[in-house]
């Protein structure tokens, strides 16, 4: 499953509108100040530079391959297949590194303002101009926060508690919430749009947003040479900030909505970078590719009808846990993934948040049945299940799931809808797939099981322990709140809301030509971290 | 002649006319509706209520449609409410991708299916029997399946081709030859049989007839009977076909173009499809029916061309 | 070309349905077909596994033992799925197809039967549709009504009905226009009699070659459909998922790509090979025989095989004394390829003609008039050959000689004109242009002096304003008019030697005296030889000095013209002079000769005429009769030719009535 191609996992519209597929954040407290953050970053300038000063100057292309194309170029309305054809064009806040770690990027500096997560200042760095001319500045801010809730995208939920934005001067801008949230910094990176500055004149017509981009980014589109849908071009912004920094010369973005041709353009060179998924891994493999992954995304079933509306026998928890014991995570994981998978039957991470170093529910079908017997359903029930047509592979979860039920007696009934279609209907079937990244625990509330979570909470489920875990744990520092997100996760486990099978990775297939210094179980590195690899055959 | 076109060109008016209608009317009873697509999870009736107002969503169909066609006169096929983009910009952009497949597939498939039928009218035989076996082959290859089968084989196994793609001719007029050996040999394979069998078949009947046997006796060159004189009468049924197969292309492209992923008309209308993308569809219907449109009226003016009893109308 | 097929025609039609199951590969395809249905109506019983049982354990695992056509990426049978998915496939294929037939076929029919103003809505409605672009308007149904694969059939079978209306209309209106329809409803029978029991039957045929032929393209779309994703849902198979299953995974096993594929191609195939069948067998139930495939060329080696052992020396001395002839026929014989094999149509022929020599070939239709003609000029239909005998021209022995000789004499010194002058002339090139073409490959020239010279032979061969025809197309011309002008195309060459084969049959009484008159006048302008074919004494009588008789393959009576008219030792020209001399229509039978005409594969190995001859006797069925001379220049095969020779005419054509 590629990270464009996540977009399609979940069923698309929510996608955009939930729940980013960005996975677990690190939550490095930003006490931080900016001299050692810039400092930081000359760093990494510094020791980069030695290898791509070179390239920096030689008039090189990089070319990468997308399953999908972005749903809109519009960072407010994009939605989690459009990360990489935003990255080049939109310089986020705060740049969210390889290693997971947050570094200064638009801003120079950022910080809560006293206790309980309600107040947030952010200082920006001067003399940045956008592609378009106009200056960055506190106003600036003001007007994206204000477009970006309007825009009803991606990031207007997690944007829903900022109450007031105010420019202190033309570098400071404050900002009141009237809820706790504490993982504004992790919005503000380019993973959650948030972060993505658009240019204020450019936001008077927003309508423009879809075929060019207006950011502060090292690059932009160039619109001549796009054809949306098919391919992306984009060519150096004269007006960058940082044009030491900025690695190549042209960056094209090829929609291949197939893999196995997608990895024969890898192979034969006509791209240098593609997503991709398992069905092509071990073949970029043998071909002597580079393989970067990274298992965060969870997968599996989503039984949405937890009052039992349309299905009956999901309103009882032991059902829903009967659900869970049938299913052998292992073997599916295996088959479907290989060693690239991991198993799971919780929504997070090892490692990181909120994750519980214990199994819940062991492959067991006799004690499946026997939950079953004990809720009255034992001759089973049927359940149906709408999952999306393309890609294939959360239909075929489904399908694994849907062989294990039925040793249990429960039917599953798979409707195959268009992505588009899956997400519109979703309140007409009672189960729905699951597939989205793990995210930090607060986000996954806000798009997942509190009651008022927008999009895959369709049937609006409530659970007042969470609602009261969930307060909580935004209101809380980050040394109480890990407990806190543990304790969570566990509530909606035990609650067996989900039906998770395993923690699917995301795929970037590359070759020696481009260095992209994935780290396990973090998200991928923005495309403006990529850079040719040293050496004469780069 | 010119009465022939006129009366063509009146035809196809009331065609796209009802063509589009058809498409309208069609989307008018669909379940659901452009606005809620584009409201997704932000659906509210007050919202939708507006963006429908917004779109005259809540006027009667045949106003929408008058609306829509009154634009579309002007040129103006509206926009893509999921993308945001200009429809008529958006076809516009991927319609050279499309015809350069037509012209480029059709091209081969006359070319080589007439010159094979010839052929093997003349020759008979084995060159005959290849031909048969050929268009068997060809009539029953599923297009996708050979695509997949193609871009196993000679892009990914043997990496000959580009497997996906598509080059502007301006761009590199080489690479836009490569680009199109793949999709164009699967697209052109069961039409270059069909072609065989059907030139072989008129070249056989025109070879049979009186005029062939007295143009020889009377001395006429065995290439000129053949190429001269029964081939241009067998040409009425193959340019017959060079119609159908260019207007049957139009369906072969759809998913060739989603195999091979080219940015043309029915991959747009493929991915406009899996997104209810109705003002998209509607404008890949328009412009698909104005091809057949020009094939068709093309077709009739070779007609014209080739047989006399048609030009005094 | 030749009368042959009247052998052929009297064949009676097989019912279609036992033609069509006499194929071979219409056969296999029924079977085949059959197979799937069987398959997929008995999943449940015969399947190894069930279509959706997976097993994680064994994935991807290629054709074994356990698995025959290997596993999928959830560890499912790929044979078992093949099966059930078959299901769905033919259900969609059968639902497109029944809509075609009721809709299309139906509207097909109607229209061709009704006509009238439903006819012209229609053909109008009809031209409209078939600008529709099919598979989008599909998506866009797709679009809007979703998933529904039934119903998207449907649509199809409608979006193509059109196309296959037209085809049905077209045979329905032909069958509608044929006499016995016409007389069935005159003699006041029912419409939907007339329509069940005449018309039904015989679009049947072009119907079922439609919908078969549709049913394939609708099994691929179908497919095609289910691989873009509108299809049944998983896990339950089709073979167009199937191939998108497989195609996902080709990188890991390449291998599942082919079961659906060959599966779903072979099932294309055979609705495709069957609708052929189907009408091959409608088309022509003689098509059973080769096609009669023109071969530009004359086989070679079959041609040039060494003459030795037959037992007529190829130039035979006495010819040649008599008088120099220009051209030189001595026991030429003909075989022609026929529903039976090789069959000889001309027998032991012997013809001469001298130079500005006209001279008479008479008989009846199917007695190897026009095959001789044909042999002379070396172009036989089919694989035909000369398989004994010599052709001499002017000194040149034309038998087993170099083709490149042959060709060189065509249009050059041996021309021909035929007998429907409309269809013996390029309807699509102007008439001046294919005179042009030959004066200018027999004389070289300038094009325009081309023109000008296929202007002038125009105006040779009297045609009023010889310009303005020379631009006209032959459907422009009267009957009389473009045989004047093919006339003109054979003399382009200025040959010696005419072969005029029935050139005024089929002309009006008025036009043919003046094609004679013509005729004559080139004739002796240019001193030209002219062989007449004709049935018709009364041309002959007019043209010819000398006349040979055919009957069955066979010169069967040769001599000068009015000594033949007054004498005929033959009872065979006896009776052809007998039947209404010059009223005898191709193609009856002769009405003072009772019989027919023996096809050539039962030629007796006696006199051919012997079932027919009132004088015949066990003598004459015995063996062949040679070519008696009966008096000098005069020619006969009949052994009691004396008796014919006394007593006058009328009493011989009593005789043979009797």
């Amino acid at each position: 499953m590629s990270t464009a191609s996540l977009g399609g996992t979940l069923p698309a519209r929510l996608t955009e509108a939930a729940v980013p597929d960005r996975p677990g954040l690190s939550r490095r407290r930003f006490a931080a100040t900016a001299t050692v953050l810039a400092s930081g970053l000359t760093l990494t300038a510094c020791s980069g530079g030695a290898g791509s000063a070179g390239s920096a100057t030689s008039h090189s292309t990089l070319r990468i391959g997308q399953f999908w194309p972005p749903v809109s170029l519009d960072p407010a309305k994009a939605g989690g297949e459009s990360l990489f054809y935003l990255n080049p064009a939109y310089d986020p806040l705060i740049h969210r590194a390889a290693d997971g770690s947050l570094r200064p990027r638009l801003a120079t500096s950022w910080r809560y303002l006293g206790k309980g997560n309600t107040a947030f200042e952010i200082k920006l760095r001067a003399g940045v101009t956008f592609s378009d001319g106009a200056p960055l500045d506190a106003e600036a801010v003001e007007r994206n926060i204000a477009y970006f809730k309007q825009a009803a995208g991606q990031a207007a939920a997690f944007l829903a508690p900022v109450a007031k934005v105010e420019a202190l001067d033309e570098h400071t801008v404050h900002l009141a919430l009237s809820q706790p949230h504490p993982q504004l910094p992790a919005l503000f990176t380019q993973d959650y749009f948030a972060g993505n500055l658009i240019s204020p004149r450019a936001l008077a017509d927003p309508g423009g947003l879809a075929r060019r981009t207006y950011g502060a980014g090292p690059y932009m589109l160039a619109p001549a040479e796009t054809v949306a849908g098919d391919h992306y071009t984009y060519v150096p912004n004269p007006r960058y900030w940082n044009a030491k920094d900025r690695r190549y010369d042209r960056i094209v973005i090829k929609v291949l909505p197939n893999e196995n041709t997608a990895l024969a353009a890898l192979k034969t060179g006509q791209v240098d970078v593609i997503s991709g998924s398992y069905a092509i891994a071990s073949g970029a493999a043998r071909a002597g590719l580079k393989v970067a992954s990274s298992p965060n995304i969870v997968m599996g079933i989503q039984l949405n009808d937890r009052a039992g509306k349309l299905c009956p026998p999901l309103r009882d928890v032991r059902v829903r846990q009967a659900l869970n014991h049938a299913v052998d995570r292992q073997k599916i994981t295996k088959a479907l993934l290989g060693a690239y998978g991991t198993p799971t039957d919780q929504p997070a991470v090892p490692g990181q948040d909120g994750h519980n170093d214990t199994v819940f529910y062991p492959h067991d079908p006799v004690k499946a049945k026997q939950l079953l017997a004990a809720a009255g359903h034992a001759d089973g029930f049927t359940l149906p299940v709408v999952v999306p047509s393309t890609p294939a592979f959360p239909g075929e979860i489904a399908q694994a799931i849907a062989a294990d039920l039925e040793k249990v007696g429960v039917r599953m009934r798979i409707t195959a809808k268009d992505p588009a279609g899956a997400a519109q209907e979703i309140t007409k079937y009672p189960a729905s797939t699951m597939g989205w990244g793990a995210l930090p625990v607060y986000f996954m509330g806000r798009g997942l099981w509190l009651r008022d979570a927008v999009g895959m909470n369709p049937f609006h489920s409530s659970d007042p322990e969470l609602e009261r875990l969930d307060r909580q744990a935004a209101a809380a520092d980050e040394k109480t709140r890990s407990g806190l997100d543990r304790d969570i996760v566990r509530r909606v486990v035990e609650q067996a809301w989900f039906l998770p099978v395993c923690l699917s990775p995301v795929f970037l297939f590359h070759r020696d030509s481009v260095r992209i210094e994935a780290v396990r179980d973090r998200p991928f590195p923005s495309v403006v971290d990529w850079r040719p690899a040293a050496g004469p055959g780069a | 002649m010119l009465r022939l076109i006129a009366r063509r060109l009146l035809v196809s008016a009331v065609l796209v006319l009802l063509v589009s209608l058809l498409t309208f009317l069609l989307q008018a009873a669909a379940p659901g509706d452009t606005a809620r697509t584009i409201l997704g999870d932000h659906y509210s009736p007050e919202a939708h209520r507006l963006l429908a107002h917004r779109l005259h969503l809540d006027e009667p169909v045949l106003v929408q449609y008058a609306h829509w066609l009154g634009q579309a006169l002007r040129g103006d096929l509206g926009s893509s409410p999921i993308s945001g983009l200009d429809v008529g910009a958006e076809i516009a952009g991927r319609l050279p991708v499309t015809l350069s497949l037509i012209v480029c597939t059709t091209t081969v498939t006359a070319v080589l299916g007439v010159a094979l039928g010839v052929l093997s009218a003349v020759r008979g035989g084995r060159i005959g029997r290849a031909v048969d076996l050929v268009s068997l082959i060809g009539y029953a290859l599923p297009g996708f399946w050979l695509a997949l089968v193609l871009v196993a084989l000679l892009a990914v196994a043997v990496p000959v081709f580009p497997a996906t793609g598509y080059v502007a001719f301006a761009d590199a007029p080489a690479g836009w030859a490569r680009s199109l050996v793949l999709p164009v040999a699967t697209l052109a394979l069961p039409g270059i049989a069909v072609f065989a069998k059907q030139t072989r078949d008129a070249m056989l009947e025109a070879l049979s007839r009186d005029f062939v046997t007295t143009l020889r006796a009377n001395g006429a060159s065995r290439a000129s009977v053949v190429l001269r004189h029964a081939l241009r009468n067998a040409a009425i049924p193959v340019v017959t076909l060079v119609g159908l197969t260019s207007v049957g292309l139009l369906s072969g492209t759809v998913f060739v173009e989603a195999v091979f992923a080219m940015p043309g008309l029915g991959g747009l209308a493929a991915q406009a499809t899996t997104q209810h993308d109705i003002p998209v569809i509607q404008g890949v219907v328009v412009v698909f029916t104005l091809v057949v449109v020009a094939v068709n009226l093309a077709v009739d003016l070779a007609y014209a061309r080739l047989n006399p009893k048609v030009r005094v109308p | 070309m030749t009368e042959l097929p009247s052998a052929v025609r009297r064949h009676r039609p097989a019912p279609m349905v036992r033609t069509v199951l006499r194929r071979p590969a219409a056969l296999v395809c029924l079977a085949y077909l059959a197979l799937l249905v069987l398959a997929s109506l008995a999943a449940p019983w015969l399947a190894p596994h069930g279509p959706t049982a997976t097993d994680l354990d064994h994935v991807l695992t290629g054709p074994g033992a356990a698995h025959p056509l290997g596993t999928d990426n959830l560890g499912r049978d790929v044979l078992s799925r093949l099966m059930y998915g078959g299901r769905p496939s033919l259900i969609d294929a059968a639902v497109a197809a029944s809509t075609v037939l009721v809709v299309g076929a139906g509207c097909g029919v109607t229209a061709g039967f009704l006509g009238g103003w439903f006819d012209r809505v229609f053909s109008w409605a009809v031209d409209v549709m078939l600008a529709i672009p099919v598979l989008v308007t599909l998506l866009v149904v797709l679009a809007v009504v979703g998933d529904h694969q039934v119903l998207a059939m449907a649509v199809l079978g409608v979006l193509v009905s059109p196309g296959v209306a037209r085809v049905v209309r077209g045979a329905t209106l032909a069958v509608r226009q044929e006499l016995y329809v016409a007389a069935a409803r005159v003699s006041g029978l029912g419409r939907r009699h007339i329509l069940v029991r005449h018309v039904l039957p015989r679009v049947a045929g072009p119907v079922v070659v439609q919908v078969s032929l549709f049913a394939g393209g609708a099994l691929m779309i179908d497919a095609g459909l289910s691989y873009l994703g509108f299809g049944a849902d998983p896990p339950t198979p089709t073979w167009g998922n199937m191939i998108a299953d497989a195609a996902a995974v080709t990188d890991r096993q390449p291998w599942l790509l082919a079961p659906p594929g060959v599966v779903l191609g072979l099932a294309i195939l055979a609705c495709g090979v069957l609708g052929d069948a189907v009408r091959d067998a409608g088309a022509g139930r003689s098509t059973t025989a080769t096609p009669p495939a023109p071969r530009s060329r004359p086989s070679r080696s079959r041609a040039s095989r060494p003459r030795k052992g037959t037992s007529h020396p190829p130039v035979p001395a006495s010819r040649t004394d008599s008088s120099p002839a220009l051209l030189s026929i001595h026991d030429a014989t003909v075989a022609l390829p026929g529903p039976h094999g090789m069959t000889t149509v001309v027998e032991g022929v012997d013809l001469d003609i001298g130079p500005g020599e006209t001279v008479g070939l008479v008989g009846e239709s199917g007695c190897g008039k026009s095959v001789t003609g044909r042999a002379i000029l070396g172009l036989l239909p089919g694989r035909g050959e000369i398989t004994e005998g010599s052709i001499v021209f002017d000194g040149t022995e034309l038998v087993g000689a170099d083709p490149r000789t042959v060709r060189a004499l065509r249009g050059r010194r041996i021309a021909l004109v035929s007998q429907t002058p409309l269809t013996s002339l390029d309807p699509v090139i102007p008439v001046g242009g294919q005179i042009a073409e030959l004066v200018r490959r027999h004389h070289g020239g300038t094009r325009r002096a081309a023109r000008a010279r296929a202007v002038e032979l125009l105006r040779a061969v009297r045609v009023a304003e010889p310009e303005h025809v020379a631009t006209c197309h032959v459907h422009e011309l009267s009957g009389g008019m473009a045989q004047r002008a093919a006339i003109a195309l054979a003399l382009a060459g200025e040959p010696d030697l005419l072969i005029a084969d029935e050139p005024t049959t089929a002309l009006d009484a008025g036009v043919r005296a003046e094609v004679l008159d013509l005729l004559r006048q080139v004739q002796r302008e240019r001193g030209l030889a002219v062989l007449l074919i004709s049935h018709d004494w009364k041309v002959i009588s007019r043209m010819c000095r000398r006349t040979y008789v055919m009957y069955a393959g066979q010169v069967v009576e040769s001599g000068p013209t009015a000594d033949l008219l007054a004498h005929p030792r033959h009872p065979y020209t006896a009776g052809l002079l007998a039947s209404a001399p010059g009223r005898a229509a191709p193609r009856e039978p002769l009405r003072a000769i009772p019989g027919t005409v023996p096809a050539p594969h039962e030629w007796p190995p006696g006199c051919h005429f012997a079932a027919r001859c009132a004088l015949a006797t066990p003598a004459c069925a015995a063996a062949a009769v040679p070519l008696l001379e009966p008096a000098p220049d005069r020619g006969t095969r009949c052994l009691r030719h004396t008796e014919l020779g006394k007593g006058d005419d009328r009493d011989r054509a009593t005789a043979v009535r009797s």
